[in-house]
């Protein structure tokens, strides 16, 4: 494991997951487009249970880093480490199969199919090379999950029928039946109605401990309700990686930064 | 099971008896219809399932036509169901390398890499004037089998019961699910962990066998082959006949064969110009029903 900078400070706070394998490491990568260098030499570690939110202004480079972690984009540089195996140049697929999940800012749902059906192609991605031929069936607990988000009963409507913040939470129901190790979440609460917000917050405050999860949210309430430390990015690079506590009173991110208003 | 599993009983059961029922003129026409809605409902599978649009799916019908073809014509295979396999064969190899060329584009390349490389096929076809017979192609073809034509409306039939079946176990297994998890949403369908390479390929190798099974037909139905069955023309027709009769439904396909193969029968009667008027319609069904005739029927009955 590279010492990097980052990982001096971390290492002189405590964390509670501090003694947890490394869940996902990621070390110096990089990603152009031409010119322009979208992610610039990113190194952090997140360990197995934390959650981490990776916070900073609109254009700071969080959504192609998530992109580079799960494999939509591959990176001119560095190296992506999942549970100790590296993933830098395997497929989408795969990562996703080594137990990476991840939910998309834009609803990135299938919208010509029912709810059911959404979800069953979660359920069914396991065990598709041994079970191709039968009838597909929704896993109870996927029902379970259903219900949890209160769309049991709209299991048979189409989803382009149904409410953006409904669309939102089958978002986020897709990423979780997949039964990640690692959560990727990009935005969940984009959208969504206060009490549709608390909601996703109580859920993300479950998943701690259990799973890996790694955040990006602008709403500061969420982010300092929930998170364990807090990875800053600006233009690409990372500006801050620490505890909750500290980067709340750093004043460098505080400056570029501030002035965070809900969305 | 598949819904309106009455209804599929009933068309079975009317084709059954149109022999008996028709003269032989109308009895060859329901042959065509048949093989065309075999061809159609291939195509089918790729373009309404899984949502890949591939001018390169007519090389499964191409290959295993010409397979009959030479194979007959040369005298070296007399026995059918060694000709069945080895046209099948061939169908699906072809397939089989062209989907992993077409399959490294996506989108608007992979429709024009499948057209070339069907085009590909059919320059071949018109060069290799010594197998293939060229412009001329193979004719005089004689079915190595003994059956007469009401026998070869029947082994038309059961082909195209068994590609029916194909289709209605399509519909509900998981594999067609993962198609049509595909052909909404690809990149997220990578995200939960499918491997859509390789569902897009087996997909194409699927459709490429049923293909084959109508060009096979149709090869001993016309004895006669030629590089036309390697072109675009035929493409089109197939591409015609699912979107009229609804992409992504089991019967569509075939409903789209009656509708074309009898109106270019009942057209070519009265005028040359059949392929205008069959143009026209095309342009005019895009605009107005594109979703075809047996996506709003379903629809209009579900109200």
């Amino acid at each position: 494991m590279p010492n990097t900078e980052t990982n001096n400070d971390y290492h002189r706070d405590s964390s509670e997951h501090g003694n947890n394998p490394i869940a996902v490491s990621i070390q110096g990568i990089t990603k152009k487009f031409g010119n322009m260098t979208a992610v610039n030499d990113v190194s952090f570690n997140v360990h197995s249970g934390e959650l981490r939110a990776v916070i900073g202004p609109n254009g700071a480079g969080k959504t192609t880093l998530f992109n580079l972690i799960c494999g939509n984009l591959t990176c001119n540089s560095g190296k992506i480490v999942l549970f100790g195996k590296d993933i830098t140049n395997l497929p989408l697929y795969r990562r996703a199969r080594l137990g990476l999940g991840r939910t998309y800012q834009r609803n990135s749902i299938f919208f010509n199919l029912s709810v059911a059906e959404n979800v069953m192609l979660a359920d069914m991605s396991k065990e598709i090379s041994h079970n191709t031929f039968g009838r597909p069936k929704i896993k109870s607990e996927s029902m379970e999950l259903l219900k949890q988000f209160g769309l049991d009963e709209k299991a048979d409507k189409m989803t382009q029928e149904l409410a953006y913040g409904e669309q939102r939470k089958l978002e986020i129901i897709l990423g979780l039946a997949l039964k990640s190790k690692v959560l990727l979440l990009d935005e969940p609460a984009a959208g969504l109605s206060p009490e549709e917000t608390s909601e996703i917050v109580r859920l993300i405050k479950a998943l701690k401990g259990e799973k890996t999860v790694i955040l990006i949210e602008h709403d500061m309430d969420v982010v300092f309700g929930v998170a364990d430390r807090i990875t800053v990015l600006h233009h690409g690079e990372v500006l801050a990686d620490d505890s909750r506590e500290s980067i709340k009173n750093n004043p460098t991110v505080r400056d570029a930064y501030f002035g965070t208003a809900r969305r | 099971m598949v819904r309106n599993f009455k209804a599929y009983l009933c068309l079975l059961a009317f084709l059954i008896c149109v022999p008996v029922i028709f003269s032989p003129y109308y009895t060859s026409l329901v042959v065509k219809i048949m093989i065309f809605g075999i061809f159609a409902m291939s195509l089918d599978i790729l373009l309404g399932y899984t949502g890949l649009l591939s001018f390169g799916h007519i090389i499964g019908w191409g290959i295993a036509s010409y397979a009959v073809g030479i194979l007959t014509s040369q005298g070296i295979v007399s026995n059918f169901f060694v000709l069945l396999l080895i046209a099948l064969f061939a169908g699906i190899a072809f397939n089989a390398v062209v989907a992993v060329l077409a399959l490294r584009t996506s989108g608007l390349y992979f429709v024009l890499v499948t057209l070339a490389l069907a085009e590909i096929a059919r320059c071949v076809a018109v060069k290799w004037h010594s197998i293939t017979g060229g412009v001329d192609g193979i004719s005089g073809i004689t079915l190595p089998l003994e059956i007469g034509e009401t026998g070869f409306y029947y082994l038309t039939f059961i082909f195209f019961v068994i590609c029916l079946c194909l289709i209605c176990w399509l519909v509900d297994s998981r594999f067609g699910r993962v198609l049509m998890g595909i052909r909404e949403n690809e990149p997220r369908m990578q995200a939960l962990g499918y491997d859509t390479w390789l569902f897009k390929y087996i997909a194409i190798l699927f459709a490429g066998f049923m293909a084959s099974m109508a060009g096979f037909l149709f090869c001993l139905f016309n004895r006669y082959v030629g590089p036309g069955d390697l072109g675009f023309g035929l493409s089109g027709e197939a591409l015609l006949m699912v979107l009229i009769g609804g992409m992504g439904t089991i019967i569509g396909p075939f409903i789209g064969s009656v509708i074309l193969v009898v109106l270019k029968n009942a057209l070519s009667m009265y005028t040359t110009h059949w392929m205008l008027i069959l143009g026209i319609l095309f342009v005019f069904c895009v605009k107005f029903f594109p979703e075809g005739l047996v996506t709003i029927l379903k629809k209009k009955i579900s109200r």
